[in-house]
């Protein structure tokens, strides 16, 4: 016998018959629960089991409040004489009041009629409201005012059966205990046994961010492909973010409506000087004031144009890390995404090299199908979009840029016009095919229940 | 930019029968792809490089080579222009003309003139400042053209769409592009006229409407100013996209002369920088598939604004050959892999925290001022964000946690969170932060965390009795590295359950380094 139920024939040896109400404290277990352990008894023949539903009037939230503080339209009449505007909030109150007769409207004026009016059938009911029968037909005055509710509770009563009075209740033992293994104490003792099927509270592990978990797959195909990790300030200036990497000083990407802009400046490296002549030579003018711009940065490649500059080639180099761009957030923006970015710089590196690193690259990520096409981006020359093939939709989907750095970007940089091959993508798109998001928002909800609950790929 | 070209439209311009796969496709691999298909609606999206590509004309002289109905340098009639102009303006000093006669638009046609105008105007135009356009129709005009200043008051004409004459002034305050491009001008505004003194536009404002072009328009007058160099490139788009309906192109002073630009580019640093194995016959060949010409040099037609060099011409070489025909290889430097220290570093403190029953968390380092609050404001804000939301950096992970927990109330607990991130103080720093909610979540139980997880990976700190904006008194701990302790009970009131949190430094840590 479970020990709820050998609980409860126990107190009912006692009794011989009782309602589950009254066993609530002894039990520790409210009335619903007492009903499905005598269910089960019943089931078994020890006891029989009779529903009862009892219907029982009670005030109203509202009720309360009325039979405590007064009547409302009582209430109103401490208020008078106001101004009908005034009382706007009021309304309802001044709509019995004026039912009554306790007040009037003259012009725009509510005055009252009464001062003390005699005592109403609705205070009368409430005062005692303890004694009212449900057939009184007065009940009808409250019940209008949404005073008062009638509310069901239901209750079981128990009577033990003949063969339940001759049972032999014995308790199993549910928890083990230490007690239990001294001196072969457990020999003597009958044991409960237990379903798979019982439920059980849910058990939670400790995991990783779906965002973790694609960041270190990512990693790891980067690291076996011998690149080095690295990574940069997400603050920065216009001129990591854009000048040193081609893009004009009035075009359209650095205006505020893409970029995010922070109050100061950030003073120019040396190499800035060479980039600044690039930029006269092509668009005829510079500002050194544009340049020095404090923003968060739009990509990852404001981090990799530095990076030139300290690189000695040939060098393979890697990131993963937040851009920030100021769009309006929706199922495929964020204002804050990851970025992963790649650079080759190699002299005998060539486009061939960047498609053979981009196959290599998305094969190895489990990109089933990718397909390399024309691009465009400021900073690279050849360029080219990655596509990945969307088997249940049919069609192709972008998912990258690729691209060889512009010998206007990499001769100031490096001090010398050598290939470097680059290429980067959105970390969540990454993310989002494999777990079937389709919502950006999603992996930044914070959802615990389905952070806790997702499904680990392996 | 998207533009937008009807199918059949663009069927009729192409020297050869196409079928629309091949046309979407062929878009794609040159590098214009398509955005959307919608009936014979092409929504095809142009990349700022290839501006001249911009309407179905454009696009028409690129698919023809690249599909092989016509290659090689473009060809286009030329006509002696009779049409004279002289220049002056300091507002606009970059001044361009050209005329194109003989050509006959369809009202598809005309909307589509009007359509690359307009994005011509919004892309590299810079909305009109360092470019506008004109087109005007020739016949309605007596040249000799004048471009020239006008005070506001003298300017007098009716501008396109409206019913009557209107002073400059008045164009400026009460015609919708008037008060949209009202700050390119000044007192003075640059005016288009013709001998008869009649003011053809005042750009880039506006044009008049005696001499606006529609479907019955053969002769075409085009202008491009600006404030920078390339209106003739502009004009030159214009007129021979004009020149694909069967016009003839006429010189005018100033303006382009329409000769190619030659660009000598050395065959071996063609294959070396694509990995192709080409000879001379080959590279002419796929050359001409991108309309350009090849006689030793290249020849560049006076449409196309992207080729700067040598790396511009391998471009157009490698799409000729075809993207998805390269084979791929990867270079042959030998080089191994290196991750970051911190970032080795942040995934032990991970995976400790993990094996503690710890779930972590993702969130923005951007937030709102709102959920700062509580840690007395943010350090810094970014002055320009769209929304509230993402409108300042944090300077704790823990502000943005709590409302973490304050969401998840109805996910059961004890709920165990972490996040490994940044902060800006207002510097960047690096951060790890955890949280612990339940009933009863304690000091001592956030402490026994901390403890282990420092004392796992570094020599402990010395920990002393502190203050905290999120802390309670006399239940938190600081120290060089970071706080620990029981979260005050005015926040954790709002979750109806007690917490305890921890935000350490990572790079306070005092490391012990692998021998090997």
């Amino acid at each position: 016998m479970h020990p709820s139920e050998a609980k409860l024939m126990n107190l009912l040896k006692l009794a011989k018959t009782a309602k589950a109400s009254q066993l609530v404290n002894k039990l520790d277990m409210n009335v619903g629960v007492i009903g499905r352990v005598a269910y089960s008894l019943s089931e078994k023949g020890f006891l029989t089991l009779e529903k009862t539903e009892e219907s029982k009037l009670q005030l109203t939230k509202e009720g309360k409040s009325v039979k405590k503080n007064g009547l409302p339209e009582r209430l109103l009449l401490e208020l008078l004489p106001q101004p009908l505007e005034s009382l706007q909030k009021d309304r309802l109150a001044l709509n019995w009041a004026l039912k009554r007769k306790w007040v009037e409207i003259k012009g725009n004026n509510v005055t009252a009629v009464l001062k003390t009016p005699p005592k109403t059938r609705e205070e009368t009911l409430l005062e005692k409201f303890k004694e009212l029968k449900f057939e009184d037909p007065e009940l009808t005055l409250l019940k209008k005012r949404k005073w008062v509710e009638t509310k069901k509770t239901i209750d079981y009563v128990l009577t033990l059966t003949d063969e339940g009075k001759t049972t032999s209740v014995k308790e199993k033992v549910t928890q083990v205990t230490p007690d239990m293994l001294m001196g072969k104490k457990w020999k003597t003792l009958d044991f409960q046994s237990f379903s798979p099927n019982t439920s059980v509270p849910n058990f939670y592990a400790g995991r990783f961010h779906p965002l973790t978990d694609t960041i270190e797959k990512v990693r790891r195909v980067f690291l076996d492909m011998g690149f080095t990790e690295s990574e940069g300030p997400y603050i920065t200036s216009s001129f990591w973010c854009f000048d040193s990497l081609f893009v004009p000083q009035d075009h359209p990407a650095r205006e505020m409506q893409d970029t995010f802009y922070l109050d100061g400046t950030i003073d120019l490296p040396p190499v800035a000087e060479k980039v600044a002549s690039i930029h006269e030579q092509f668009w005829g003018n510079w500002d050194d004031e544009e340049s020095k711009k404090k923003v968060l940065r739009t990509h990852t490649t404001a981090v990799s144009a530095k990076i030139l500059t300290e690189t000695k080639p040939p060098a393979k180099v890697f990131q993963i890390g937040r851009s920030f761009r100021n769009e309006t957030v929706d199922y495929k923006h964020g204002a804050e995404f990851y970025q992963v970015e790649g650079i080759v710089v190699d002299e005998d590196a060539n486009f061939n090299n960047l498609i053979g690193y981009l196959k290599n690259f998305f094969g190895k990520l489990g990109v089933p199908k990718i397909r390399i096409r024309p691009g465009y981006f400021p900073y690279t020359e050849l360029s080219a979009e990655v596509d990945v093939w969307f088997e249940h939709k049919k069609s192709w989907l972008e998912l990258g840029g690729a691209g060889i750095f512009r010998p206007e970007v990499v001769k100031p940089l490096l001090g010398e016009d050598i290939p470097v091959l680059a290429w980067g993508l959105g970390l969540e798109r990454i993310a989002m095919m494999n777990y079937g998001i389709n919502d950006f928002r999603e992996l930044y909800k914070s959802n615990l229940k389905t952070l806790r609950n997702r499904r680990s790929l392996i | 930019m998207i533009i937008e070209v009807s199918f059949e439209e663009l069927s009729k311009l192409l020297k050869t029968k196409v079928t629309l796969e091949q046309v979407i496709k062929g878009l794609d691999m040159l590098g214009t792809p398509i955005d959307d298909v919608d009936g014979d609606l092409l929504r095809v999206e142009v990349f700022p490089n290839r501006i001249d590509m911009l309407s179905p004309e454009g696009l028409s002289r690129s698919l023809d080579g690249f599909l092989g109905g016509e290659t090689g340098y473009p060809l286009w009639k030329m006509k002696p222009s009779k049409v004279e102009a002289s220049v002056s303006s300091t507002i606009r000093p970059f001044v361009s003309f050209s005329t194109v006669t003989g050509a006959s638009l369809s009202e598809t046609a005309v909307q589509n003139l009007m359509q690359m105008q307009e994005k011509l105007h919004t892309t590299v135009g810079r909305d009109r400042k360092k470019f506008s356009i004109g087109v005007y129709d020739l016949d309605l005009i007596k040249p000799p053209i004048v471009f020239k200043e006008l005070p506001l008051k003298e300017i007098q004409f009716r501008p396109l769409d409206e019913n009557s004459d209107m002073t400059g002034k008045e164009i400026l305050e009460s015609t919708e592009k008037g008060k949209k491009y009202a700050h390119l001008v000044g007192n003075m505004a640059p005016v288009l006229m013709d001998d008869s003194k009649r003011i053809l536009s005042m750009p880039p404002i506006i044009n008049a409407d005696f001499c606006k072009v529609t479907s019955n328009t053969t002769n075409f007058l085009i202008d491009s100013t600006g404030t920078s160099e390339g209106t003739n490139q502009m004009v030159a788009i214009v007129a021979t996209a004009l020149a694909r309906r069967g016009g003839s192109i006429g010189v005018v002073m100033p303006g382009p002369t329409y000769l190619p630009r030659r660009i000598k580019v050395d065959l071996k640093y063609l294959k070396k920088i694509t990995g192709l194995e080409i000879n001379k016959g080959t590279l002419g060949r796929l050359l001409e598939k991108m309309r350009l010409g090849y006689d030793g040099d290249i020849l560049v037609p006076p449409y196309r604004t992207d080729i700067f060099g040598p790396i511009d011409i391998a471009e157009d070489l490698a799409i000729a050959y075809g993207y998805e025909k390269f084979e791929g290889e990867l270079s042959p430097t030998y080089s191994t892999g290196k991750p970051l220290k911190s970032n080795e570093l942040n995934n032990e403190l991970r995976k400790l925290l993990v094996g503690f029953g710890f779930l972590e968390l993702k969130t923005f380092m951007l937030t709102s001022p709102k959920i700062l609050k509580l840690s007395g404001g943010y350090k810094l804000k970014v002055n320009n964000s769209k929304s509230r939301e993402y409108s300042a950096l944090r300077q704790s992970i823990l502000p943005g946690m709590f409302d973490v927990l304050a969401f998840n109330k109805n996910a059961d607990y004890p709920q165990r969170v972490f996040e490994v991130g940044s902060v800006f103080t207002p510097d960047e720093e690096p951060r790890i932060a955890g949280m612990i909610a339940h009933k009863n979540s304690s000091f001592s139980e956030i402490k026994s965390v901390v403890d282990r997880l420092v004392s796992t990976i570094s020599k402990s700190p010395e920990w002393v009795s502190g203050e905290h904006p999120f802390f309670m008194e006399g239940r938190v701990a600081v120290s060089d590295i970071g706080v620990y302790g029981e979260v005050k009970l005015d926040i954790s009131e709002k979750l109806g359950v007690p917490i305890s949190a921890f935000e350490i430094n990572p790079r306070k840590l005092s490391l012990q380094e692998r021998i090997l």
